[in-house]
C-alpha cells in the first residue's frame, strides 16, 4: 500500500460533522470544574488570609478570571440561544412521520433527533459522570407527553437493580426527579405513568401513577428466587391494559403478561398470555410495544429455548393481534443481534425498534433503514 | 501570539476556531481508534474540557493541538482499557438493555455497504498501538515526531509500529503491499 492511498483512504471513512453544541457544553463543564476548584481554593484562600492578617502582613488578591467568565458567559449565552429555540415535538415531517424524536444515547445523553434526517439537534442533559465512565448513565426508556413537551426517561443508580425516574421539557431546562423506578411508560393521554419499582433485585412493583391526582396504584408484585425485572411497559390504546415484558436470571420463569390496570393482578399461578407460544413451539416473544389499533408489535426468536425444533433459526420484528396471530413481518434481523426497545408513533405507522445500538425506523411496515447510531431507546409521538 | 491564559475577546473566537478546525478530525481519529463515534465525542469533549481548565499550564494557543491529540488519545486508550475490563467481569445479571458498544452491527454492512466500515473493522484488528500509529500518520498527517510526541514512545517505535501497521493492514483487507 502507497502512503497516498493510505492516506485516501483514512479520508474516505470521514462521515458527518461535530455540532458546536458539544463545545458549549465542554465550556458549561468547564465552567463548572472550575467553579468548584474555586470554591475549595477560597475555603482554603480565606484560612490562609485570616493567618496573614493575624501575623501582620499583607495579601494581594489576584482575580484573574475574567477571561474565564467571559468566554463562558458567551459559551452560556449561545447555550442559553440554543435551548430557547423552539423545536415542536408534535408536527409532522412531509414523510408523515413524526419530526422529531427523542433519545438515549448508550453515552448517557437525551437528546433530540429529526426523525427525517437522525441528526441529532439539541442536547437535553447528560447524566453520564464523564470522569468516571463506569457510573451514572441511562437506562434507555424514553416516553413523552402526547403534546411532546415533555419526556420522561430513567437513569441508573448505585443500586445495580433499580434506577430513577425524571423528567425535562424537550425545549430544555432543568431535569425534574419523578420518583425511585424505571421504565416510565405514559398512556395515550398522558394522565397515567406506569413503571417499575424494584424493591430487591428478586421483587418488583408495576405501579401506575396518576399524573393529575399524583396517587401511586401497585398493580402487580413478583417475588422471585432469582433476580428478575422487566425489560419495557407498553400501554394499551383505551389505556385499560399494559403489556409488560419480564425477564429473570431463570428465562424459563420470563414472562410477557397483559395486566389489567383497573384491578389487582396476580400472574405466576394463573396462566400467562405468551402471543402466538402456543402455535410456535420454541419461539420467545420480547419488547411488546401496543399499536393504535390494539396490535403488538414485537421482537420475535424462533427456536433458541428449543434447539431440537425442526423450525430454522430465525429473528423478526412482527405484528401480532390480540389473540397471537401475525398480521405482518416488519423486519428480518440478525441473529446475534438483540432487537430492543420497540416504539410506535401515535399514528402506528412509523415503527421504531433498536438493532443492537442502531435506531431503526420503518414506515408503512416497509423495510426498516438506519435512523440514528449509539442509542439504547427512543420515542416519539 | 496570544498565550491562552491573556485577557481577551479574541481568545473565546480563538477556541470555536479551535473546535472548528479541530474538533471533527479528532473526533473520527478516536472514532477510528475506538470504533464508536459518539464515545469519540465524549472523549474530545473531554480533551476540551481540560484544555479550558489547564489555566496556566497551556500558555501558547499554538500548542493547543497538539494537547488536545494527547489528552484524547490517552483518553482514547483509558476506554479501550476499560472496556476491556467490563468484557472480562461479565455481571451476573444479564442486562438486557445494556447495548455491547464494541460489536459491529451486521445491519449497517448490509444497509450501508461501505468500504468505510471494512477500514474500521481491520483497524479494529490491529495492536492499540499499531492502530494509533496509522491513525496519526494517514488520518492526522503527523510526521514521526509528533507521534512519538503524542504517544509518549521514541520515534524508531513509531517507525516500527506504522510498518509492521501498514504490513498487517494491507493482510486484513486481503490486498497487496
Amino acid at each position: 500500500m502507497r502512503d497516498e492511498d493510505l492516506r485516501m483512504m483514512f479520508r474516505s471513512t470521514e462521515e458527518g460533522s461535530v455540532s458546536r453544541e458539544m463545545f458549549y457544553k465542554a465550556q458549561l463543564l468547564a465552567s463548572e470544574r472550575r467553579g468548584r476548584r474555586n470554591a475549595t481554593l477560597s475555603a482554603v484562600g480565606g484560612a490562609v488570609l485570616s493567618l496573614t492578617l493575624f501575623v501582620g502582613g499583607f495579601a494581594v488578591v489576584n482575580n484573574n478570571d475574567n477571561r474565564v467568565s467571559t468566554v463562558e458567559n458567551l459559551a452560556l449565552a449561545e447555550y442559553s440561544k440554543l435551548e430557547s429555540k423552539t423545536l415542536s415535538l408534535g408536527s409532522l415531517a412531509s414523510s408523515g412521520r413524526p419530526e422529531r424524536l427523542v433519545g438515549a444515547s448508550s453515552a448517557g445523553r437525551l437528546v433530540v433527533i429529526n426523525g427525517s434526517t437522525g441528526k441529532t439537534e439539541r442536547l437535553l442533559t447528560q447524566v453520564k459522570d464523564p470522569n468516571d465512565q463506569t457510573k451514572g448513565g441511562l437506562l434507555g426508556h424514553v416516553t413523552l407527553t402526547p403534546e411532546g413537551d415533555t419526556v420522561y426517561f430513567d437513569v441508573r443508580t448505585a443500586d445495580k437493580c433499580s434506577g430513577q425516574i425524571k423528567k425535562i421539557s424537550t425545549a430544555g431546562g432543568q431535569v425534574g426527579n419523578v420518583i425511585d423506578g424505571y421504565a416510565p411508560t405514559l398512556d395515550s393521554v398522558g394522565s397515567k405513568l406506569a413503571y417499575v419499582r424494584q424493591t430487591t433485585c428478586n421483587e418488583l412493583s408495576i405501579v401506575v401513577r396518576s399524573l393529575v391526582q399524583q396517587e401511586d396504584v401497585v398493580i402487580v408484585t413478583r417475588k422471585l428466587d432469582v433476580a428478575q425485572r422487566v425489560a419495557s411497559l407498553s400501554w394499551s390504546p383505551d389505556g385499560r391494559q399494559l403489556i409488560g415484558d419480564f425477564r429473570s436470571d431463570d428465562p424459563s420463569k420470563n414472562r410477557l403478561v397483559y395486566l389489567d390496570v383497573t384491578r389487582v393482578n396476580t400472574f405466576d399461578s394463573s396462566p400467562t398470555l405468551q402471543p402466538g407460544q402456543q402455535s410456535r413451539n420454541g419461539t420467545t416473544y420480547e419488547w411488546p410495544t401496543f399499536l393504535p389499533d390494539g396490535n403488538i408489535f414485537l421482537s420475535q426468536r424462533c427456536c433458541d429455548l428449543n434447539p431440537d425444533s425442526p423450525r430454522q433459526e430465525e429473528s423478526r420484528l412482527v405484528v401480532l393481534d390480540s389473540q397471537g396471530k401475525e398480521q405482518g413481518v416488519v423486519a428480518y434481523g440478525f441473529l446475534d443481534v438483540p432487537h430492543t426497545a420497540t416504539a410506535s408513533d401515535v399514528s402506528g405507522s412509523h415503527l421504531l425498534y433498536m438493532s443492537g445500538t442502531d435506531l431503526m425506523v420503518s414506515d408503512d411496515r416497509a423495510r426498516p433503514g438506519i435512523l440514528a447510531r449509539g442509542l439504547l431507546g427512543a420515542a416519539w409521538r | 501570539m496570544l498565550g491562552f491564559g491573556q485577557t481577551s475577546k479574541l481568545d473565546d473566537s480563538a477556541l470555536v476556531k479551535l473546535f472548528d478546525e479541530h474538533a471533527p478530525k479528532l473526533v473520527h481519529a478516536v472514532a477510528l481508534l475506538i470504533h464508536d463515534k459518539y464515545e469519540a465525542e465524549e472523549i474530545v469533549q473531554e480533551a476540551f474540557v481540560r484544555l479550558m481548565t489547564s489555566g496556566r499550564r497551556l500558555r501558547n494557543l499554538e500548542r493547543a493541538p497538539a494537547f488536545l491529540r494527547s489528552v484524547a488519545f490517552n483518553l482514547a486508550r483509558n476506554q479501550i482499557r476499560h472496556r476491556d475490563v467490563v468484557r472480562r467481569k461479565t455481571p451476573l445479571l444479564i442486562d438486557p438493555l445494556e447495548g455491547d458498544q464494541t460489536r459491529s452491527t451486521p445491519e449497517l454492512f448490509v444497509l450501508d455497504n461501505l468500504d468505510a466500515s471494512a477500514l474500521a473493522d481491520a483497524l479494529h484488528q490491529l495492536s492499540e498501538r499499531q492502530r494509533e500509529c496509522l491513525v496519526l500518520r494517514y488520518y492526522m498527517d503527523l510526521n514521526e515526531a509528533e507521534i512519538a510526541d503524542v504517544l509518549g514512545i521514541s520515534k524508531g517505535s513509531v517507525k516500527t509500529h506504522t510498518s509492521r501497521g501498514v504490513e498487517a493492514l494491507a493482510v486484513k483487507m486481503g490486498s497487496e503491499k
